[in-house]
């Protein structure tokens, strides 16, 4: 050991106490501690990492991340000026793959080898997981986005006194969800009756939890839920649940499928003459693409609670572009090859919002006066207002900040194009209503 | 009336097994390759299909066929230029051939068509169905699955039973050395089933990708599976038990699902097992293996 005086990180230990890893640990634990040290590093460049899935089964969430990146490099290229001292910006972005033990080796990668300062991740538990972890253990911040907070937060073992240090997160959760879900079934006169496709994976039985779940929401009051129980993801035959679904007068469907799943799922409904009066879909029917996918039009009228849309009157504080402003941007560039906009671009957008604001609020080498700068943070950004401060429905939790959702329709437009219309505003009243919620 | 409606869905679920498989059960049966890839060739298939309607404006019905000639020609292109190669170097290398095109042929296609679900509309045919009163009804894209199913299987019969061809590609199948001392080049042989097997598993993508209304690049994975279930159920080489496996094997997933929807993988993974353990050589298979 050559600080002696340094407490040994946790990895430290686990590696010392490792019989394979002795020989190994004095030179790791150097480096380690000699970069934790009293968690400052040194230069003049600050290095961003950036982990997003750009290929693979999670690629559509990161489909803006060549435009994003170029607008922000080209945001950050005059530096960033912190207590009198000017600092280059080096923003480094990995992909993942959609695999979590590519994600953890890249968060090794940018921690050990790059140094970075601080990780901003994006989309799904699959690779925010792996890196958050990383980032925890090591002493790196990192603020991470596009997955509901509740996974986000208990899944990695945070409790109300447990909570975490380095990582923070911004996120919609099952309350918004069902808040805004349960508000388009209201918009139709049904039976109440409310048929569930919870599969049998993380999502799915979060979602059926008695006490914590769907059901548990205050605003779901009233409905009866039938759910059929957990259905296995890739299952390719729906049709007991289905039945159910008739058999029980089912006249409203909820859930969170997968985009293959429930495409088989509807596609079934329609063969064997199942028409609930509104549909609120999560997770499958994010993206145009899926919905016009549907077999014969079926995607036309489908609901989803939506976490991001162009409709927003909401600005970055990076570019000073509206919502809007941001969506026709990207669409109109040449890095969006000529696809529309996805929810994948407010969020994505908004962690670069949230690393300007808080490297030049803190001693950008300090990783933690960093953390705790972004434990102090509040911030209007394209996403609308973060804060993870001051607690009640915005922050719920230490390292989370909430963010609400508008409910949406998909309503088949000219030709083979989907638009998305805002249906629903119970959360965000500053958003105006498209159009009127039509019944499928 | 439950029960009834879950065999009768869990025979026309069969229908895309049988169909998955077909392809898969050839390979096996003739060059003893378990061909990993068969799940993203299938998916490679609804892309052709897929673009040719899109790009092209091809009339979906023809895209059946223009995706059946082209991957039956990469078929051609696999077995002369990777396969023979692989297959003289042991019993691992064609599988391990097999592996790498599984990995490419998905990564390929997200780079080139995003990882977007490319849509191939049938109208409303993906919809419509036969009603049958007391509930039951049966859709009619299924139904055609089953019936191009066993047209496939009939006519691979057909060809390995009745033809000159066929007889050879069976006794290649049983003794390639022997075959050889005929005079007849048993790598000619291996590329015709190759371009066969790819040709209906383009086949089998096509209507799968019509069935789910579209298709993305990763949906391979899976099929894969129930596609070797089916053969190893049925029997290995025997077409008619790739037709039984399938059916058994939708039967037996969807009356686990009527049982409790979390049950349809898991019913069809044990009817699998038991298979192998009480009737190793599957349903219709020859009693010894070679």
């Amino acid at each position: 050991m050559e600080h002696p005086a340094i407490k040994p990180s946790r990895r430290t230990v686990l590696r010392g106490l490792g019989v394979s890893a002795v020989a190994a640990a004095p030179i790791l634990s150097a480096c380690s501690s000699g970069l934790k040290g009293s968690g400052t590093s040194t230069g003049d460049t600050i290095k961003i990492g950036y982990v997003s899935p750009r290929t693979g089964a999670y690629a559509a969430f990161a489909e803006s991340d060549a435009y994003i990146l170029q607008q922000v490099r080209a945001f950050f290229a005059k530096g960033i000026t912190h207590d009198g001292k000017k600092y280059d910006v080096q923003i480094l972005d990995r992909d993942t793959g959609s695999d979590p033990q590519q994600a953890a080796t890249i968060a090794d990668e940018l921690i050990s080898q790059q140094q970075v300062d601080l990780v901003l991740v994006t989309a799904t538990p699959d690779t925010i997981h792996p890196v958050a972890a990383k980032c925890e253990s090591e002493g790196v911040p990192c603020v991470s986005t596009i997955e509901p907070w509740q996974a986000w937060f208990f899944g990695r073992g945070g409790t109300p006194k447990k909570t975490f240090t380095y990582t923070f997160h911004f996120f919609d959760g099952i309350e918004h969800l069902a808040r805004v879900e349960s508000d388009m079934w209201r918009q139709h006169a049904t039976d109440k009756k409310v048929g569930v496709l919870w599969p049998n994976d993380s999502d799915g039985n979060a979602f059926r939890d008695k006490a914590t779940g769907y059901r548990a929401q205050p605003p779901t009051k009233g409905f009866t839920f039938v759910d059929p129980g957990p259905y296995e993801p890739g299952t390719k035959d729906f049709s007991s649940i289905i039945a159910k679904f008739k058999k029980e007068g089912v006249e409203i469907l909820a859930g969170v499928p997968s985009p293959p799943d429930f495409s088989t799922f509807w596609t079934q409904a329609a063969q064997q003459n199942f028409k609930p009066k509104v549909a609120t879909i999560s997770k499958a029917i994010l993206f145009e693409s899926s919905v016009a996918s549907l077999p014969n039009g079926l995607g036309n009228g489908l609901c989803t609670a939506s976490w991001w849309v162009p409709q927003y009157p909401f600005t970055s504080t990076l570019t000073g572009q509206t919502a809007t402003a941001l969506a026709d941007d990207y669409e109109k560039s040449p890095l969006s090859k000529g696809r529309s906009w996805n929810q994948g671009l407010g969020p994505n957008h908004a962690l670069f919002e949230v690393a300007n604001h808080v490297l030049r609020n803190a001693n950008p080498k300090d990783r933690e006066a960093v953390a705790a700068q972004i434990a102090r943070t509040s911030l209007d950004t394209v996403l609308g207002h973060l804060s993870w401060t001051g607690g009640g429905a915005a922050n719920p939790v230490k390292n989370v900040a909430t963010i609400p959702m508008v409910g949406t329709q998909w309503v088949k437009g000219s030709g083979a194009a989907y638009e998305l219309k805002v249906i629903s505003n119970s959360l965000l009243p500053e958003v105006k209503p498209d159009a009127k919620a039509a019944e499928l | 009336m439950n029960w009834l409606n879950a065999i009768l869905q869990g025979v026309l679920l069969g229908g895309i097994f049988a169909m998955a498989a077909a392809g898969l059960s050839l390979v096996f049966g003739v060059m003893r390759i378990a061909n990993l890839a068969h799940g993203d060739l299938m998916i490679l298939g609804g892309y052709v299909a897929s673009v040719t309607a899109a790009h092209y404006g091809v009339p979906v019905p023809v895209t059946i066929v223009v995706s059946m000639i082209a991957v039956g020609a990469l078929g051609y292109l696999v077995q002369r230029s990777l396969l023979d190669r692989a297959m003289g170097l042991g019993e691992l290398a064609p599988m391990l051939v097999t592996f790498g095109i599984s990995v490419i042929i998905p990564n390929v296609l997200v780079q080139v068509f995003s990882s977007d679900a490319q849509p191939l509309p049938i109208g409303s045919l993906g919809t419509a169905s036969i009603d049958l009163g007391g509930g039951l009804a049966i859709g009619w894209f299924p139904l055609i699955t089953v019936a191009a199913a066993v047209a496939v299987l009939v006519s691979l019969h057909l060809f390995l039973f009745r033809t000159q061809p066929g007889r050879i590609v069976r006794a290649t199948s049983d003794d390639r050395a022997v075959v050889r001392l005929m005079g007849v080049d048993n790598r000619r042989v291996y590329a015709l089933t190759s371009v066969i097997a790819f040709a209906t598993v383009a086949l089998a993508g096509v209507l799968y990708t019509m069935r789910q209304g579209g298709v993305t690049p990763f949906e391979g994975q899976l099929t894969v599976l129930f596609a070797f279930e089916t053969v190893i159920i049925g029997g290995l080489g025997s077409l008619w038990g790739t037709l039984a496996g399938g059916v058994v094997l939708g039967v037996a997933q969807s009356v686990g699902a009527q049982i409790s929807p979390d049950l349809p993988l898991l019913t069809g993974h044990v009817v699998f097992l038991l298979v192998l353990v009480f009737r190793p050589q599957g349903l219709f298979g020859r009693s010894v293996l070679a």
